[in-house]
């Protein structure tokens, strides 16, 4: 009689998901958040959580990041041009600010959109405008960035061209508003016999590549190799590792960026002598999902999101260890 | 006086043969189970593991075949996800059984008691987002080897179970999934006549 009364007992609740199209049609980022680990062996540190404002249809409208994300040095190097906004817990010379990234939506669904504003100032300086071909793919892509004092204004204007409806070619123009100055740059994308991107270069040295991707063993990893890092061919050290972990159902749940100096080994450290990288909030890269192919797209953009050793404080370099930075996706089923 | 008297002979009557009547009850031979051990589901990308507890009722019908319930309930158990060398996610997870259960053993010996058992169950997996909860019921049978010591007169080690569990139908966040497995020990306690 107890085993009945016992195993009639369910751990099910009433408000469990039990089933996939209860999922697809309830389930709602609640926050994202960025977590960073200095060493492995050390438990990771949160720094930044942003909370997420959806529209009556579901759709990711705002997302509002609390402090500790940096407007970052402005740079526009050899036409790379790293987004303004920066999480890095090593920088000591951060400074938390409270930003709001607001993203609207064309009548084909996808975001037209995405704006990063200073909320004390109400400021935005810097945006995304999208516009896409008839397969919905991102055909045009925008990109302002501006300082309230108007000493810093520029414009990059990329435009993705296809092959096959994947990605080939992007040709950059880099207009600086401020000096009058314009520089043009064409990507040029390759891609294996699996029509995986395998290599990126960039047309103002045809000779050397920028940047070099190598697919890890396992599926939504790379490895990424660059001229401003390591020689080629070195190995995956001293490169960022992207790991992107999904659930079985497609839910992105896990951006996993390495800041890799031993490539989860023991022995001998690659590349000691430089302070850790910093890896920035860019739509492409927090929100890959909002985009179709929008994983492979951050890639041939890591320029954007990825900037190499920016930090001058000596005491920061001798990195020894592997350095984590992850982003992560909390999900909820309650209406936000 | 007489209807006292008649009323006094019926109660002893039935007191009587009530007495006789629980003289002729015997509490059937059954073996009462507690074992502990680690489940595991492996599905595509996906690991559904940890430590379980089951209790059993096993009622015997003859010195070979006994048959009776019982219950499995998680106690530490987690979800793993795409684990690719790479630390995955994890969330908590729970799972609960509940079925039939058939055992064939060999004969009661000194020592050893090598068994079979065969069962028929609803299970229930639940995996836990902190925000919201995956949860599905279905049934599922399976099969299983284990070995019985005997320590005393009314109890035995359960030294080694092993179990194979189908799932009957696809756990919709268990892609690939489709049998459990379980690793268990525990003692059993024999109550009535031998068999």
């Amino acid at each position: 009689m107890v085993f009945f009364m016992v195993g009639s007992c369910s751990i099910i609740k009433d408000d469990d998901i039990q089933s996939q199209e209860q999922l697809d049609e309830t389930l709602r980022i609640f926050h994202i958040q960025f977590n960073e680990q200095i060493d492995p062996q050390l438990p990771e540190a949160q720094s930044v959580l942003g909370f997420i404002s959806e529209s009556s249809d579901g759709k990711i409208t705002k997302i509002d990041w609390g402090g500790a994300i940096v407007p970052r040095e402005i740079n526009s190097n050899e036409g790379a041009s790293s987004t303004m906004m920066r999480f890095n817990y090593l920088d000591v010379n951060s400074v938390p600010a409270s930003i709001t990234a607001n993203i609207s939506y064309g009548s084909n669904g996808y975001p037209s959109k995405i704006t990063h504003v200073a909320d004390d100032a109400n400021f935005e300086f810097e945006s995304w405008t999208y516009t896409y071909n008839s397969s919905n793919r991102i055909a045009n892509m925008i990109t302002k960035r501006t300082v309230p004092d108007g000493s810093y204004h520029i414009e990059i204007n990329d435009e993705l061209i296809y092959s096959g409806n994947k990605l080939s070619q992007v040709i950059r123009t880099i207009e600086n508003l401020v000096a009058m100055t314009t520089v043009n740059h064409t990507i040029n994308v390759t891609r294996n016999s699996s029509n995986v991107i395998s290599k990126i270069f960039y047309e103002e040295s045809p000779s050397k590549i920028r940047h070099y991707i190598q697919q890890c063993p396992n599926p939504d990893c790379y490895y990424y190799f660059s001229e401003f890092q390591v020689p080629m061919n070195t190995g995956p050290f001293g490169n960022p590792i992207v790991q992107h972990t999904s659930t079985s159902r497609g839910i992105l749940q896990r951006i996993q960026l390495t800041d890799s100096r031993k490539n989860g080994q023991t022995g001998e450290v690659f590349f000691p002598e430089r302070g850790p990288d910093a890896f920035v909030i860019h739509p492409l890269l927090i929100l890959p999902d909002l985009f179709i192919d929008g994983k492979e797209i951050s890639q041939v953009f890591i320029n954007d999101w990825w900037v190499v050793n920016p930090i001058s404080n000596e005491n920061l370099f001798n990195i020894t260890e592997d350095r984590n930075v992850f982003v992560k996706y909390k999900y909820t089923v309650d209406p936000i | 006086m007489k209807g006292t008297l008649n009323n006094y002979l019926a109660l002893t009557f039935v007191v009587i043969c009530s007495t006789s009547g629980w003289a002729q009850f015997r509490i059937p031979s059954m073996d009462a189970s507690l074992k502990g051990g680690y489940s595991m589901v492996n599905g595509s990308s996906t690991d559904f593991e940890g430590v379980i507890v089951t209790g059993s009722l096993m009622i015997h019908i003859n010195e070979h075949i006994a048959v009776g319930p019982f219950i499995s309930q998680s106690i530490d158990m987690n979800f793993f996800e795409n684990e690719f060398g790479f630390e995955g996610s994890e969330n908590l997870a729970e799972q609960s059984m509940f079925g039939i259960n058939a055992r064939f053993s060999t004969s009661r010996s000194k020592v050893l008691r090598p068994y079979l058992n065969l069962s028929y169950y609803s299970v229930e997996m639940v995996e836990d987002f902190g925000g919201y909860r995956l949860a599905q019921k279905t049934t599922g049978l399976g099969g299983g080897i284990g070995l019985m010591i005997r320590l005393n007169r009314n109890l035995y080690l359960n030294a080694v179970e092993v179990n194979a569990r189908q799932i009957k139908d696809d756990i919709f966040f268990l892609e690939g999934a489709n049998l459990i497995l379980e690793l268990q020990a525990g003692i059993s306690y024999n109550i009535g006549r031998k068999k």
